[in-house]
């Protein structure tokens, strides 16, 4: 009886399936930074997010293209987070690469710190790594940082300058 | 196809590599499960934040299936899952690509890979492997369910 259970295929699923559920659940649960069970979308910057200049806690925000202009128009440090072809390709003004991503961090601290804003961008809405990189950053402990979602398409279609 | 699926040389090969696949792949996941839940997020394909559940469970999934395929535990029911899972990928892959998206594969083999055309192949091949694997006609080296 016990041979012909555990050589039902969907026994063996379930087998995979039910330790994969309780061992994932259990080491998240366990660890010091678990993820959240449902996925928190990144939060539109508030006035007091771009604001402050004295920072409090860390801050990673979403920004749209009139809140990249002014910060662009500040001279606030924009990471193109594309391929390197895309980003010889064009890229807007002044964005640095973040292809070498040591050398980035090294660049960014030296410049201003870690505490100055900073903004990621990618191709537009659908495209990612501008996020990963701003979490990437903030995991090397710069505390300002926001990811322009629209990204280099929006600023395209924007008509603003830049830079081949 | 009967000699492949007739063949032990063929079929825990095939174990082999699909198994190695998948507990190589799992690895990256499972110690970084935020980095993949946002991997899964670019395809926006899950709805209301799940891409998190599956983040938490895909990896260990792929790293119980694998150890299970190396080990010889459960193989038909680590090859269906096998096959579940290269299908899953397949589609959310196809799906990017016909919307346009250029965005990180987050398959756990090579980092940074995007998705593209050939992700699809390399997926279909290992689902055919799967597939043989299922349809195997002898029990080699399974420690369990034992042969006989």
């Amino acid at each position: 009886m016990k041979r012909i259970f555990i050589q039902n295929s969907l026994f063996q699923v379930l087998f995979f399936l039910i330790i994969s559920v309780v061992i994932g659940f259990g080491s998240n649960w366990l660890k010091d930074d678990p993820i959240p069970l449902f996925a928190v979308k990144l939060k539109i910057a508030t006035t007091d997010d771009l604001l402050s200049d004295i920072v409090t806690e860390s801050v990673l925000r979403a920004i749209g293209l009139d809140q990249a202009r002014k910060f662009h128009n500040e001279g606030v440090v924009f990471v193109d987070a594309r391929d390197l072809e895309y980003y010889e390709e064009g890229h807007i003004p002044g964005a640095w690469n973040s292809n070498h991503f040591m050398e980035l961090i090294f660049r960014l601290d030296s410049l201003q710190g870690k505490d100055r804003s900073i903004v990621t961008y990618c191709d537009g809405d659908d495209c990612g790594s501008s996020e990963d990189l701003a979490y990437d950053l903030q995991n090397e402990g710069f505390t300002k940082i926001f990811v322009f979602v629209g990204g280099w398409s929006e600023w395209q279609q924007a008509g603003y300058s830049i830079k081949k | 196809m009967r000699f492949i699926t007739q063949s032990s040389i063929f079929i825990i090969s095939f174990r082999l590599i699909i198994g190695g696949i998948l507990v190589f792949a799992s690895l990256d996941k499972i110690s970084a499960p935020g980095e993949f839940a946002r991997d899964i997020a670019h395809y926006h394909i899950l709805p209301l934040g799940t891409e998190n559940l599956l983040a938490l469970v895909l990896p260990w999934l792929e790293l119980t299936v694998g150890i299970g395929l190396i080990l010889g535990v459960f193989i038909t029911g680590a090859s269906i899952l096998s096959m579940t899972m290269m299908g899953m990928f397949i589609i959310a892959i196809g799906s990017a690509i016909l919307r346009g998206y250029n965005i990180e594969c987050g398959c756990g083999l090579k980092e940074g890979e995007m998705v593209g055309v050939g992700k699809i192949i390399e997926d279909s091949i290992y689902f055919l492997l799967a597939w043989l694997i299922y349809k195997r006609s002898g029990n080699w080296f399974e420690i369990l369910p034992k042969a006989g």
